[in-house]
């Protein structure tokens, strides 16, 4: 009967939005919760069972934590995201449009160092690379230190070349009988039509530098280069009895990304789909 | 192709010599991968041949040959535990972090309302700062009865849980999390490798009276297998080098009960300054990682063709 059977799937159709719905709660609660956390009074913290709704707020926790050198934390976040972002990018569209387009010896096997260069995990690498920015560079406990080892990716690089390589050559070729050069063409030529590649790779890079702990972690001593995972970490580890505090610490490390990822939402999933789907 | 004069190599029979001639546009390319050279090819190296030395950072470096290895599986009480607490940690993960997300990859694609806010919603945890989650997390797993996850869980009659704090339950609990914070990388690669599915497949199934289940093993699965080898294999390699969760959120863990490898590398490294043998340490991670990956690669790939 077909009545029936549209009523089977209806009510499945209701059941799956059900859980999706549910899905979405549980996805979101940590978040929710840190947020009515960090505008809490003590008194309604630790409280059994939890108040969801909080009866007074204040600001308070915002005002210790900022004052707490957090204004040096985001700058120097800041300033090495937007940093390795511009680096970033332009190094790999520049190194992925020369792998695409042009020939010389032994770019074959350059091209496979770069991929077998992907598959090294970050952990093998960090004592060599501290001791070449650390000691040899004696950049330690500068922003430098986290800027120029982010400069080059691989997969920057990867994702690039292969964007790239669908351009047309007549178009480069056109471009070169009109008089332009090299970097011309690439720059004005190559570059805007790679836009939605060269998106997803800034936001990527923003976000994972924003959010890089480990590196920054063993490269910085001091506060005047810290960058805020860094800090707020360090800042919540004598202090973590003081929940409200730390969990406003952690709304000032989030947020910024979170607004970031809201705002680019579109270009940063396609950034993930590129990346994922050339394998 | 012309923005480059291809070179034409002489051949035995005609004597004529042509120098190759490129383009110095390449040049480019050379500061560019001698960074990448710099900071991602010679560690590699670098880490190899300190392995065997005795380094403490501002003395000479002490030849040492396999002693830091030896010392790794013999004497060192703490590493073998970290390598079980790390593939267990990685294994059940990867495993059910890939179930997870693809049922809900699966059921968010076949919806016909709100698709983008279901992505959106799932996806945030994993922009978030891994630092801001451990640290609201290290509170939402608080053993007290005043933990967020306890009164959650006390409505429906289960006592309150030592999450962070008892042995067996640490890494389930960090489990729980990454699965939390990492289920919605690998459902949108899911729902790339979904979309890549022609649509014709599924009708013609439909047509033929399959019933959802066989679509799912007979279309479905075969055809996102190629996401699924690379999710699997990115997924591993990086649960395998787990470090800002734990470190901020046990330290290590009940008696390091959650004391992972790459912590232990940072330890040896940086906080003992035995660089030697935290080189060692990673260079038996490396490994492993190579061998596990490589084993996925052989196994968990097929070539499907409709």
């Amino acid at each position: 009967m077909i009545a029936s059977t549209k009523n089977i799937l209806r009510a499945r159709s209701v059941l799956i939005y059900l859980f999706l719905a549910a899905g979405t709660v549980a996805m979101l609660m940590p978040f929710y919760w840190t947020l009515i956390t960090s505008v809490k009074y003590p008194s309604e913290t630790t409280t059994f069972p939890i108040i969801w709704i909080p009866t007074k707020i204040t600001f308070q926790w915002y005002i210790q934590a900022w004052n707490a050198k957090f204004p040096t934390y985001y700058m120097n976040s800041l300033i090495v995201a937007l940093a390795v972002l511009v680096g970033n990018v332009g190094f790999s569209a520049l190194a992925g449009f020369i792998f695409a387009k042009y020939h010389f010896p032994a770019k074959n096997f350059l091209f496979l160092v770069v991929l077998a260069t992907m598959m090294v995990p970050f952990a093998v690498t960090i004592i060599p690379a501290y001791y070449i920015v650390a000691v040899w560079l004696k950049l330690k406990d500068t922003l430098w230190a986290m800027i120029i080892p982010a400069l080059v990716s691989p997969f920057g690089i990867f994702l690039m070349r292969q964007y790239t390589t669908t351009i047309p050559d007549e178009l480069l070729d056109a471009a070169r009988i009109d008089g332009a050069s090299d970097f011309r063409t690439f720059w004005q030529i190559v570059m805007p039509l790679c836009t939605p590649a060269l998106s997803a790779l800034a936001i990527f890079h923003f976000i994972w530098i924003w959010n890089d702990f480990l590196w920054p972690l063993i490269v910085t001593d001091s506060d005047r280069s810290r960058t805020l995972p860094v800090g707020v970490a360090l800042f919540a580890l004598p202090r973590w009895s003081q929940y409200n505090l730390i969990i406003a610490a952690s709304m000032l490390v989030l947020v910024p990304v979170v607004v970031v990822y809201l705002v680019f939402q579109r270009a940063f999933v396609q950034g993930i789909v590129l990346t994922g789907l050339k394998y | 192709m012309t923005a480059v004069t291809n070179a034409r190599p002489s051949t035995a029979a005609s004597p004529r010599k042509r120098r190759a001639r490129y383009n110095p546009f390449v040049l480019w390319l050379v500061p560019i991968l001698g960074l990448l050279m710099i900071f991602n090819v010679f560690p590699i190296f670098g880490s190899f041949f300190l392995s065997f030395f005795d380094f403490e950072m501002l003395q000479p470096l002490k030849f040492v040959g396999l002693k830091n290895y030896i010392y790794a599986f013999t004497t060192d009480t703490v590493f073998p535990v970290a390598i079980i607490n790390t593939v267990y940690y990685a294994f059940v993960s990867v495993i059910i972090g890939m179930a997870i997300s693809l049922l809900i990859a699966t059921l968010i694609f076949n919806r016909r309302f709100l698709k983008d806010f279901w992505r959106t919603v799932y996806f945030l945890p994993v922009v978030t700062p891994v630092v801001a989650i451990a640290m609201i997390f290290r509170f939402i797993y608080q053993p007290s009865q005043f933990g967020v996850l306890n009164s959650l869980i006390a409505p429906f009659g289960i006592p309150a849980q030592q999450w962070l704090t008892s042995a067996q339950k640490v890494i389930p609990s960090l489990i729980g999390l990454s699965i939390w914070s990492g289920l919605g990388y690998n459902m949108v690669l899911f729902l790339a490798g979904l979309g890549g599915i022609p649509t014709s497949f599924y009708e013609a199934a439909k047509i033929d009276g399959a019933n959802d289940w066989q679509v799912f093993w007979k279309i479905t699965w075969p055809l996102l297998s190629p996401t699924f080898l690379f999710t699997t294999v990115t997924s591993s390699i990086g649960a395998m080098q787990v470090f800002t969760v734990p470190y901020i959120m046990t330290g290590g863990g009940p008696e390091n009960a959650s004391r992972m490898w790459v912590m232990e590398i940072q330890e040896m490294g940086f906080k003992q300054f035995r660089m030697g043998y935290a080189s060692a340490l990673a260079m038996i991670l490396f490994v492993f990682i190579l061998v596990l990956t490589l084993l996925q690669l052989r196994y968990l790939r097929t070539r499907w063709s409709y």
